[in-house]
């Protein structure tokens, strides 16, 4: 008893010694997030420095809104989908100039810069509900996109459960660098065969369910469906034909996919805090299925050490798979000497984009955070990404990923 | 070999006490959702670092989606 009346004390004495600074900020909660992200693959591939804003703050006891603001460069070579024993493609890649980034053309050399900006606005009505309407565009040298969306917030009286439902709509415009075109799809790079812009129009749904398991436990559920329709081809990449009895290449084709995509995800995530250590799990796993066949497994597990009250330290993993896209193949055999048809032999979409092959990721990293004081919260993460193809003639992908991040509470 | 079996022991309790303290439901009032209300039990625990996967991993698998609605680009090489 004599415990518990002073437990009480202190609490009453933490409360009223409250700086009026505090409190301020408390009834504000304006914060402004910063991050800047290094992503540089082995091999000189691709490099891509990532600086991105965020202020969001309350205009009114019901009103929150955010702005994002996102600069990205990307340099560096990517494989455009020739074998690497074919002759130089000259197709580049995404913002790129053309020309083969390595002797063989199977390394196009690529340098782009994106600029995006986002706005969400959160309204809170009676009885928990809240609708957040949100707004994004994104511009690339040969990419332009604009997003609307709208996701409505239902909380039960006792917020044990919240209900969640969205509804995205987004238009892209695909165009080679400097030339409001796309290739034919399937024809041979040097025919130059070009034309219009692509288009595509996206739809995205999501439906999902927050739980309050118990007082340290919290999960989540989501159910996602996407459909998509339009230009949804690579405008640089490539396939090779390759002849089947000399095993040289002939020639570099512009590859061609399907004019619309369905796809369907279920998300699980758990975050629980251990007692009474305190640490927090981190879990999620994602099955992702569309209709060009690829499958996906995606499952992430991370537990933070909180230390000093004020600083953690997380290990984390990412394990993921995928299957190969229906009409994914590497490159394309036929006898070149006695097939009077090339084109014609072909099948009615072919992509020897190394990311639509089956596939198996491991990305392990470490996240470290520190609380500068009660405003000022400082993180940093380092992870390395290693992807393994089946089939590609890149038959790996290595990443380093480093990242800062800083918020601010004012 | 008896130490082995110590700790392989130790680790199932750690575990099986692990799932049962996330399974077990209960109600929980208000004023007790101040650990609920830490950042680092929010979906998504830090949205820079989420906002960043979701630019990688998109840009270099096939699928993508399942955690939010909106944003948007390429970026993709």
């Amino acid at each position: 008893m004599k415990s518990i009346k002073k437990e009480l004390t202190v609490a009453t004495c933490t409360l009223l010694s409250q700086s009026p600074a505090s409190v301020h900020a408390l009834e504000n909660a304006w914060e402004l997030d910063s991050s800047y992200l290094f992503y540089s693959e082995a091999d000189d591939r691709v490099t891509v420095h990532k600086f991105a804003v965020q202020a969001g703050g309350d205009v009114s006891d019901r009103d929150r809104v955010s702005l994002t603001a996102v600069l990205d460069t990307m340099s560096g070579s990517t494989p455009s989908g020739a074998v690497k024993q074919s002759t130089p493609s000259f197709t580049g890649a995404s913002g790129g100039g053309g020309g083969g980034g390595d002797s063989t053309g199977a390394l196009a050399k690529f340098d782009d810069t994106r600029a995006g900006m986002a706005i969400s606005w959160a309204h809170t009505h009676d009885n928990n509900w809240e609708i957040n309407y949100g707004g994004a565009v994104s511009i690339e040298n040969d990419y332009e996109s604009f997003n609307g969306s709208i996701i409505i917030n239902k909380e039960t009286s006792s917020k044990d459960y919240k209900f969640t439902l969205g509804l995205a709509v987004t238009a892209d415009t695909i165009f080679r660098v400097g030339t409001n075109s796309t290739p034919e799809p399937l024809t041979l790079i040097s025919d130059e065969k070009f034309l219009g812009e692509g288009e595509k129009n996206t739809t995205d749904i999501i439906a999902g369910v927050t739980h309050v398991i118990n007082r340290r436990t919290v999960a989540q559920f989501n159910l996602a469906y996407s459909i998509a329709n339009g230009y949804q081809t690579d405008p640089y990449k490539v396939f090779s034909v390759v002849d089947t009895t000399s095993n040289i290449a002939f020639g570099s084709y512009y590859e061609g996919r399907p004019g619309n995509r369905k796809r369907a995800s279920i998300t699980m995530q758990l975050n629980h805090q251990t007692y009474p250590a305190n640490n927090v799990i981190h879990a999620s796993y994602r099955y992702y299925t569309d209709d060009w066949d690829v499958d996906s497994h995606t499952l992430i597990f991370g537990q933070r050490f909180k230390f000093a009250n004020t600083k953690y330290i997380e290990p984390k993993i990412r394990l993921y798979h995928q299957t190969k896209a229906s009409f994914y193949q590497n490159e394309f055999f036929t006898d070149v000497t006695t097939n009077p048809d090339i084109p014609g032999s072909f099948p009615e979409y072919i992509s020897a984009d190394y990311r639509l092959d089956e596939m198996s990721s491991i990305t392990p990293e470490i996240q470290f955070g520190a609380e500068l004081s009660s405003d000022d919260h400082f993180r940093t993460r380092i992870g390395y990404m290693y992807q393994s193809f089946n089939a590609s003639d890149f038959d790996t992908n290595k990443a380093i990923i480093f990242q800062i991040a800083y918020n601010k509470r004012f | 070999m008896h130490k082995i079996i110590t700790i392989l022991a130790g680790l199932l309790i750690t575990a099986c006490s692990t799932v049962s303290n996330i399974t077990t439901s209960e109600d929980v009032k208000p004023w007790e959702k101040d650990i609920l209300a830490q950042q680092d039990m929010q979906f998504p625990q830090d949205p820079m670092f989420s906002y960043s996967d979701e630019h990688i991993y998109f840009s270099k698998e096939a699928s993508t989606g399942g955690n939010s609605v909106g944003g948007g680009g390429c970026g993709c090489n």
